[in-house]
């Protein structure tokens, strides 16, 4: 794969991930039923749900994990790729897509908890958790800006002049 | 060549760019259309959007709450809002594609919540799963605004059920849910209690599509109690129908005629108290009462042969006479009986000091009795009686039975419903106690038809007691005549003499005191005592051999002598022979010892002796010895002379320490030197009195006081009155047999030969 098939799989993931972060983040990733109380919750919901709930620093880490990292990766992508060829601010831009590499796991720390959240919260009519198609964008979304932030590579960011001559 | 080649290789470089960016805008593309995709889908599942307006929503949150429609998620609660004036809330409500039909003007839209009350549990589901808001029924033109129901619908998935329209003049206990049974089983439901315009109440009874056959335009309804309590003569009776009735009670309907015709939808039917409320139904009788005390309508019933056939259904003073109108309803199947030939008779309870007749109608009310006649015509007017209960069965019992009339001097405890029993079997009773009018008690009794034969004009009434205690020596009778005997005795007839004739109506009879009084039959005889203690008329018994023979009906004083007039059982006039005597027999205690002890509890009696003279006599003088019983018994007369003893009559004769005879009599001889003791030796002694014997007195206490030895001798400290023995010689020097009249002499004491001797003396010598 060359380095500008790269650059455009990761441009095209990007584009992707930021269609995808639209329903991901209006459509609700799950449902509660909690004695008969339906609640369905979109991401900054669950969010908002945990902060009320008194879970703070729960609620921090998922916000951080479920909002902020993927606005910061999706922001960070398109700038990146948006800079792509030029030499401007070159050595940030390397330690972003650093930055990006390591934080982008943990944005499936919202997709793991729903999992567990879904598998573990089955008590009949008492409560119930269901995961909703929101978790399939988002999920979809990760996946997207994972890829593209780990295919599109660091010394792209350096301009490679063309072999113009031996 | 470079430059070609860079060109070519630039060239190249180019095309692959080109397409891989096409190859790479897959990604994108697929994200845009799963987002459309989604999107899009999401929008088509959505019906259209309808507006309800509620009083209020309780648990109802937008974007939480869903639409339910048998059951299925229809649709989800967008907004909650309040109107204008704040009066209402309008609830938007998103439907879903599939349910966009209930949209629908027809629609019933209502908040299930959960009622939990006794009568009803519903809306379970909702205490887990939250309020919900449902819908039923749609159809008709679209709609999307709609008022909302303030209730849940009875059967949210039958909404054709048909309904009817009930009419009570009181409908307690009936609620919405009440349900409604047509024999046993359960067919509907009370769906509205309300107030029609006329100001009456009414019912809305909602009745299942799949029994709608059951209801005719005959039927009726009527009401289940909750519970019912029946308290009368056969006990304590507890009904419950069922767990859900018992706390709402019930609506049941039944068709008790046969020709009725299908119902419409609508209709209005009568709803009654009761079942026999119900079954009364009827048509419309009006008797009228002058007085109306006690008669309840609904529960005042009509009996024919004490079965109840028919209920008053109001009771209300007529305008233009001074009478009670009662409406009556019988039962269609009796109604036949109700024609101008019929009677209606209001039948009271009576109560009184002699005790409480008609005790049925106590506990179930007075009751209107209808007597039907024959050949009556069609009538729908009455006029009534009333009487107590007391009349009618004497009313009754004149139309049937054999009346009588017993006299008496007085009658302690008999009075209205004593039986009248003939042999033992109850053959009647006594109808009215009162006075004739020479102020003696008489009695109104009456035989019942089937025993009217065994009433003969010479029958003889008594009384029988409560309870009677006949006790003597050896036996203790105890008689208790039937529990209703024991309560207030009983009078009894009974036939001594051959028959003659069946009793007329109306007959007069005397009533005697007890059998034995009903028993004696001839002609009173007379007796005069020096001395009538301890005789009482009516109880004294006359007895012969031991055998009651008569009663003593009267005691009189007359010349200074008490005269005794009984009367002697048939079978026993030979006790009537001119010679026969009399002697009362009365207990007599004395260290002696006792004699008459059965009198003690008996009572004293006249021991009867008949004679045996032909003529009989009705006048006789009576003798109030004690000896009576040894001169009959043909004992040996003796007298014993003496110049002086303390012995008295009364005192007994001993031989060998053995009692053998008694002290009859004590008197001067007739020359007056002597004192003549007349003793009568038991007639199986008598061969024991030699010509020989030695009488001796025997009586006190003998002291001998000697050397170192002081001897008492008492024959017997138990005889004061003095005892006397006598002593037989050995064989040889007895001498015959003592013969009645012959004299002794009594010796102060015995000589001590006298005691030695043993002779051996057979009794037929």
């Amino acid at each position: 794969m060359t380095d500008r098939v790269r650059y455009e799989l990761s441009k095209a993931l990007t584009a992707a991930g930021i269609i995808l972060y639209i329903p991901a983040n209006f459509l609700p990733v799950m449902t509660i039923t909690i004695t008969g109380q339906v609640e369905s919750l979109t991401v900054m919901g669950g969010v908002m749900e945990l902060y009320d709930t008194g879970l703070v620093p729960v609620a921090a880490v998922v916000f951080l994990a479920s909002v902020v990292v993927p606005v910061v990766k999706l922001v960070s992508l398109s700038w990146l790729l948006g800079l792509h060829g030029s030499d401007v601010a070159s050595s940030h831009r390397m330690n972003v897509h650093t930055f990006l590499i390591r934080i982008g796991t943990w944005a499936m720390i919202d997709i793991f908890l729903l999992s567990i959240l879904v598998a573990v919260g089955q008590l009949g009519i008492l409560a119930s958790v269901q995961a909703e198609v929101g978790a399939l964008f988002f999920g979809a979304m990760i996946i997207c800006t994972l890829y593209a932030a780990d295919i599109y590579k660091t010394h792209m960011i350096w301009p490679q002049p063309l072999p113009k001559s031996k | 060549m470079t430059n070609q080649h860079e060109q070519h290789d630039h060239g190249v470089i180019s095309d692959s760019r080109k397409r891989s960016v096409a190859w790479v805008l897959i990604f994108p593309l697929i994200a845009a259309a799963a987002t459309a995709w989604f999107l899009w889908t999401d929008y088509k599942s959505m019906g259209p959007e309808i507006e309800i307006s509620f009083d209020e929503v309780p648990g109802i949150q937008a974007g939480k709450t869903p639409l339910v429609y048998r059951g299925v998620d229809a649709g989800m609660v967008s907004a909650v809002e309040l109107d204008k004036n704040l009066n209402k809330v309008l609830v938007k409500v998103r439907l879903k594609e599939f349910a966009a039909g209930l949209a629908s003007e027809e629609t019933d839209f209502w908040v299930e919540k959960p009622v939990i009350t006794l009568a009803e549990l519903t809306g379970l589901e909702s205490i887990i799963q939250g309020n919900s808001i449902r819908a039923r029924n749609p159809g008709g033109a679209p709609e999307t605004h709609f008022v909302g129901l303030s209730e849940p619908p009875l059967m949210p998935l039958l909404p054709g059920s048909f309904t009817v329209r009930l009419k009570g003049t009181q409908i307690p206990f009936l609620n919405r849910g009440t349900p409604v049974y047509h024999q046993g089983v359960k067919v509907g439901l009370v769906r509205e209690k309300l107030i029609d315009e006329n100001g009456t109440p009414e019912l809305r009874v909602m009745i299942e599509q799949a029994y709608r056959g059951t209801l005719r335009t005959t039927s009726r309804f009527w009401r289940l109690p909750a519970t019912s309590m029946k308290f009368g003569q056969h006990g304590f009776k507890l009904d419950v129908e069922g767990v859900d009735a018992l706390v709402q009670g019930a609506l049941a309907f039944d068709h008790f005629e046969r020709n009725g015709m299908e119902i419409s939808n609508e209709a209005l039917l009568e709803l009654s108290g009761t079942e026999f409320a119900a079954r009364s139904a009827g048509r419309l009788l009006t008797v009228s009462f002058d007085n109306a005390r006690g008669i309840t309508p609904g529960e005042t019933k009509v009996c024919y042969l004490g079965q109840p056939i028919g209920l008053v259904e109001s009771v209300q003073p007529s305008p233009s006479s001074g009478l009670i109108l009662a409406a009556v309803r019988l039962m269609p199947e009796y109604e036949h009986l109700a024609d101008t030939a019929a009677s209606f008779t209001l039948v009271r309870p009576h109560v009184s000091l002699q005790g409480v007749t008609g005790l049925d109608t106590l506990v179930t009310g007075v009751y209107i009795e209808l007597a039907p006649g024959t050949g009556g015509t069609h009538t729908d007017l009455f006029a009534g009686r009333s009487v107590t209960t007391e009349e009618w069965e004497r009313l009754q019992s004149e139309r049937q039975g054999l009346a009588f009339t017993l006299s008496a001097e007085n009658l302690p405890p008999i009075g209205k419903g004593t039986p009248v029993l003939y042999k033992g079997v109850v053959v009647g009773a006594i109808l009215e106690k009162k006075l004739d009018e020479r102020e003696k008690p008489i009695l109104n009794g009456i035989i019942r038809p089937e025993f009217r034969n065994a009433l003969d004009a010479d029958a003889r009434f008594w009384r029988v007691p409560a309870t009677s205690i006949k006790a003597g020596p050896g036996f203790l009778q105890f008689d208790v005549n039937g529990l209703q005997g024991l309560m207030q005795g009983a009078i009894a007839f009974d036939i001594f003499t051959p028959r003659t004739k069946t009793a007329a109506q109306n007959s007069q009879f005397a009533l005697y005191e007890d059998e034995a009084n009903a028993r004696a039959l001839s002609a009173p005889i007379k007796i005069r005592f020096v001395n009538g203690r301890g005789l009482s008329p009516g109880q004294t018994e006359l007895r012969y051999l031991g055998v009651p023979v008569g009663v003593v009906d009267a005691v009189e004083t007359a010349e200074g002598r008490v005269v005794v007039t009984s009367r002697l059982n048939q079978g026993y006039e030979f006790l009537r022979r001119e010679d026969s005597f009399f002697s009362i027999v009365r207990p007599n205690i004395s260290l002696q010892g006792i004699t008459g002890l059965e009198t003690l509890i008996s009572g004293v009696y006249i021991e009867c002796t008949p004679g045996s003279s032909k003529r009989l006599a009705d006048s006789f003088t009576g003798r109030s010895t004690i000896d009576a019983e040894e001169i009959l018994q043909s004992g040996l007369t003796l007298s014993l002379l003496s110049d002086a003893t303390p012995i008295n009559a009364g005192s007994s004769v001993y031989y060998r320490g053995i009692n053998v005879g008694r002290v009859t009599a004590k008197s001067l001889s007739s020359d007056g030197r002597q004192i003549m003791l007349t003793i009568v030796v038991e007639k199986k002694y008598r061969h024991l009195v030699r010509t020989n014997s030695k009488f001796w007195d025997s009586s006190g206490l003998k002291a001998s006081l000697g050397f170192l030895q002081f001897r008492i001798q008492t024959e017997s400290i138990m005889a004061p009155d003095g005892r006397i023995a006598f002593a037989t010689p050995d064989n040889s020097t007895m001498g015959a047999a003592a013969k009645s009249g012959d004299s002794f002499e009594l010796n102060h004491e015995s000589r001590p030969e006298w005691l030695k001797w043993n002779p051996s003396i057979p009794v037929g010598e």
